[in-house]
């Protein structure tokens, strides 16, 4: 396990230092400049690697071999297996989040349908990875479950598909108009998920999910801190199944991440861009709008089934009630606090969104100071339910009003005030 | 008969509401471009402070009534000033989900204050019914399509002595409604009309009326400049926050009259009340985002659509049952498909403006 680590970290860095090489002939030769640029990618590519591979395990395994290699570096994270939970649930979101981003940020089309795309992802995680399978006896491959590595990419495709379907909508609305539009597709979603029961299994949902191919046994995870219930062998070494998520799930953000930032360098990219920034003249430079945004509302729908695959198989279960309005909210609301096209600060936004109300709900005990707080459930008043979904309307009404370009606005503001410290601007 | 003009009357009081919801979204999306997400809060605050003052304090709810939409008038200002003005000219979505944000919060101090379970009103309206003769019904719900109609056609400017006939004919509905209220009842056979569903009719009558002569008015008329070009408007001297703002008002204090009339009259009502504003939204989509009669007509047109699917749902039609085929609760999606449908044939709703793009 270590070994692959090192191997993994080994070849990132040999990988971008060969593109730095490439990269530095026409480089500016202003030496100066180029040293108050900050950490370069490479930087942040080995803290990411650092942080994927030493967040699930804590700072003891990383010990194991050559004494605290990575010493108590990492105190503050959350290690417990409630954080790596939160993690997890965050890094689903996100690969949802940054699918939403392709359609807003890069599209310039709002939707608040997608939520019933992630709810498809779902069902049909369900039953292409899941012990359904075997129920609907026509799909049935040898009455055996398909392994993560061919369900997830199916999930993608048919969330593309049912995605693309409300895409002739898309062209012949606009705005507002296409807003209110893709309410009628979480609509229509919902009443699919609870009235089609032979397939969805009505309002109580699906249990059965695929499980990431783990065999459920009940060992203990590697690292101090985590004691998993269900875990899984990696390698020939114990992990926790919260270990295994974290590694499945960020992996895949990273891959979403590239993904997303690799299209706007691409000709479809740059025609979803210019399709967003002014209609007419993208189509008198010869770009498709509309086959542009039919592609942009597949992709974005592809991401956000995957996501919605992912969560299930997380929590293990699916219900129509989860992909509901509330979803699709969330996603949109992780798209404007991270800051609109860009990457990245989908990503954070996504982190934090995701994780404020479960870290209100979990640390709720510590809120008795409130004043007002109504204990006894019986009677009527501030509970901590209302408190823990209060502190989450007001986070999102006040960044939208004090900070309209989101994390990534906030992060340059502050990276441009570091660098020109004792001077203002 | 009877069967199916009681249901068309329970769907058009609900409509009736929906049109008031609707209505305020019109006038908010008219001055500012904002799908308003927390306009169900404004819905909750009429249901919930007449409830407060008629039951709690014990005012008359009479008085309680006009309080409650004037204080729901007043939260509505509150949210454009407190939110909605510190972010404008931002992407509009943004606003949007800054209004959904409004209405966690308002949500979940309603819910505070009040508690999750049901509540009654306990209003004089009660659940005071009649047996109508469906022939003196009949002829009051013909003669509103046929005013609507007329209306609508005049609209585009196809019938001659454009704004008479059609104020004519509303006329003859009215008069038609009040003399089937005291003449047409009957005690042995008849459809069901309860009290709460003429008042409800009769609202939407007044506030029509209303909104024809505001939008007459110079604050009306300065209201629809500013629709028309923002810019422009503002260079003439007017003042946004003003206009705004008292768009804001006027939209608050029709959603507590809707969420009063949806509260009222023999209904309970919990926190779930204001998801209404999710049918409002496919209502004034088909009547056009921008137009404030068309608010009314698609309010009324979801109302009775919802009502009728809801109605006969689990009726046999020769061996046919909706719900079979469709699934429980349709109605909750139809109004959503009837939506799909007509967008697909008129982009902008039966009455709403093309949006004419140069560029």
């Amino acid at each position: 396990m270590m070994l692959i680590v090192v191997l993994v970290v080994a070849t990132a860095m040999v990988l971008l230092q060969a593109r730095e090489n490439r990269r530095r002939v026409p480089r500016t030769p202003n030496d100066a400049i180029r040293r108050l640029r900050g950490p370069s990618a490479k930087v942040w590519v080995i803290i990411g690697l650092l942080l994927f591979v030493c967040v699930p395990i804590g700072t003891s395994w990383i010990g194991i071999g050559r004494r605290h290699l990575v010493p108590d570096l990492l105190p503050f994270l959350p290690l417990s297996d409630f954080g790596l939970s939160v993690l997890i649930v965050s890094g689903i979101y996100a690969v949802g989040a940054l699918g939403l981003n392709v359609l807003i940020g890069y599209t310039g089309e709002v939707s608040f349908g997608h939520a019933a795309f992630a709810g498809v992802g779902a069902y049909l995680a369900g039953y292409l990875g899941g012990p359904l399978l075997s129920q609907l006896a026509t799909l049935s491959i040898g009455g055996s479950v398909l392994p993560t590595i061919i369900w997830l990419p199916l999930v993608a495709v048919g969330g593309a598909l049912i995605s693309a379907l409300t895409g002739p909508f898309a062209l012949r609305l606009q705005g507002n108009y296409l807003a209110i539009v893709s309410l009628a597709v979480l609509a229509i979603g919902q009443q699919v998920f609870t009235n089609w029961q032979r397939l969805t299994g009505g309002a109580s949902g699906r249990t059965p999910l695929p499980n990431l191919g783990l065999q459920v046994n009940s060992s203990i995870g590697i690292g101090t801190a985590f004691r998993g219930t269900a875990g899984g062998n990696v390698f020939g070494t114990l992990v926790s199944r919260n270990q295994v998520y974290f590694w499945m799930t960020w992996a895949l953000v990273a891959l979403c991440c590239l993904l997303v930032a690799n299209l706007v360098r691409t000709r479809q990219g740059r025609a979803m861009m210019a399709t967003r920034d002014h209609v007419t003249s993208a189509a008198l430079s010869g770009v498709g709008v509309s086959s542009t945004k039919i592609r942009s509302f597949a992709l974005s729908g592809a991401l956000v089934a995957v996501s919605g695959a992912m969560y299930g198989s997380f929590v293990q279960s699916v219900a129509p009630n989860l992909f509901g309005l509330q979803l699709s909210i969330q996603f949109l609301v992780m798209v404007i606090v991270g800051g609109l096209g860009s990457v990245g600060a989908t990503v954070a936004g996504a982190t934090l969104v995701t994780a404020l109300p479960l870290l209100i709900n979990n640390y709720g005990a510590q809120l008795a100071w409130v004043p007002f707080l109504q204990t006894d459930p019986t009677k009527i008043g501030l509970n901590e339910a209302n408190l823990v979904n209060i502190l989450y309307g007001l986070a999102i009404v006040l960044l939208l009003v004090f900070q309209p370009s989101g994390l990534a606005g906030a992060y340059d503001k502050a990276k441009g005030y570091l660098r020109r410290w004792p001077m203002r601007r | 008969m009877n069967e199916l003009l009681s249901v068309i009357s329970a769907g058009l009081a609900n409509g009736a509401a929906l049109a008031l919801v609707g209505i305020g979204l019109v006038v908010i999306y008219r001055t500012t471009r904002v799908l308003n997400f927390a306009h169900g809060v404004l819905v909750l605050a009429g249901a919930y402070l007449t409830y407060e003052l008629h039951v709690q304090v014990g005012l008359s709810y009479y008085l309680a009534v006009p309080l409650a939409v004037v204080l729901s008038g007043v939260i509505g200002y509150l949210l454009d000033v407190s939110v909605i003005r510190r972010m404008r000219g931002r992407p509009h979505f943004a606003i949007i989900m800054a209004t959904f944000g409004v209405s966690i919060v308002v949500t979940q101090i309603v819910e505070a204050s009040w508690g999750v379970d049901t509540l009654q009103m306990n209003d004089p309206i009660g659940t005071t019914s009649w047996l109508v003769d469906p022939r003196w019904l009949t002829a009051v719900l013909v003669a509103a399509l046929v005013a609507a109609v007329a209306q609508a056609l005049s609209h585009r400017g196809r019938v001659p002595m454009g704004r008479i006939i059609p104020l004519a004919l509303w006329g003859v509905a009215v008069v038609l409604l009040a003399l089937t209220v005291v003449l047409g009842r009957r005690t042995g056979d008849g459809a069901v009309v309860s009290l709460i569903q003429i008042v409800a009719v009769v609202v939407i009558l007044v506030v029509g009326v209303l909104l024809a002569l505001f939008n007459r008015s110079r604050v009306g008329t300065v209201s629809r400049a500013m629709a028309v070009d923002e810019e422009a408007a503002i260079a003439l001297g007017v003042s946004p926050n003003l206009v705004i703002g008292l768009a804001w008002g006027m939209a608050g204090a029709l959603a507590g009259l809707a969420g009063i009339l949806l509260s009222s009259g023999g209904h309970t009502f919990d926190t779930t009340l204001g998801n209404v504003l999710f049918y409002a939204f496919p209502a004034i989509i088909l009547g056009g985002l921008d137009s404030t009669s068309g608010a009314i007509v698609g309010g009324l047109l979801v109302g009775v659509t919802q009502q009728l699917v809801f109605g006969y749902q689990y009726r046999q039609f020769g061996g046919f049952v909706l719900t079979d085929y469709l699934g429980a609760n349709f109605h909750l999606v139809f109004p959503y498909l009837v939506l799909v449908v007509v967008l697909l044939v008129r982009p902008y709703g039966i009455w709403g403006t093309k949006e004419v793009r140069r560029s």
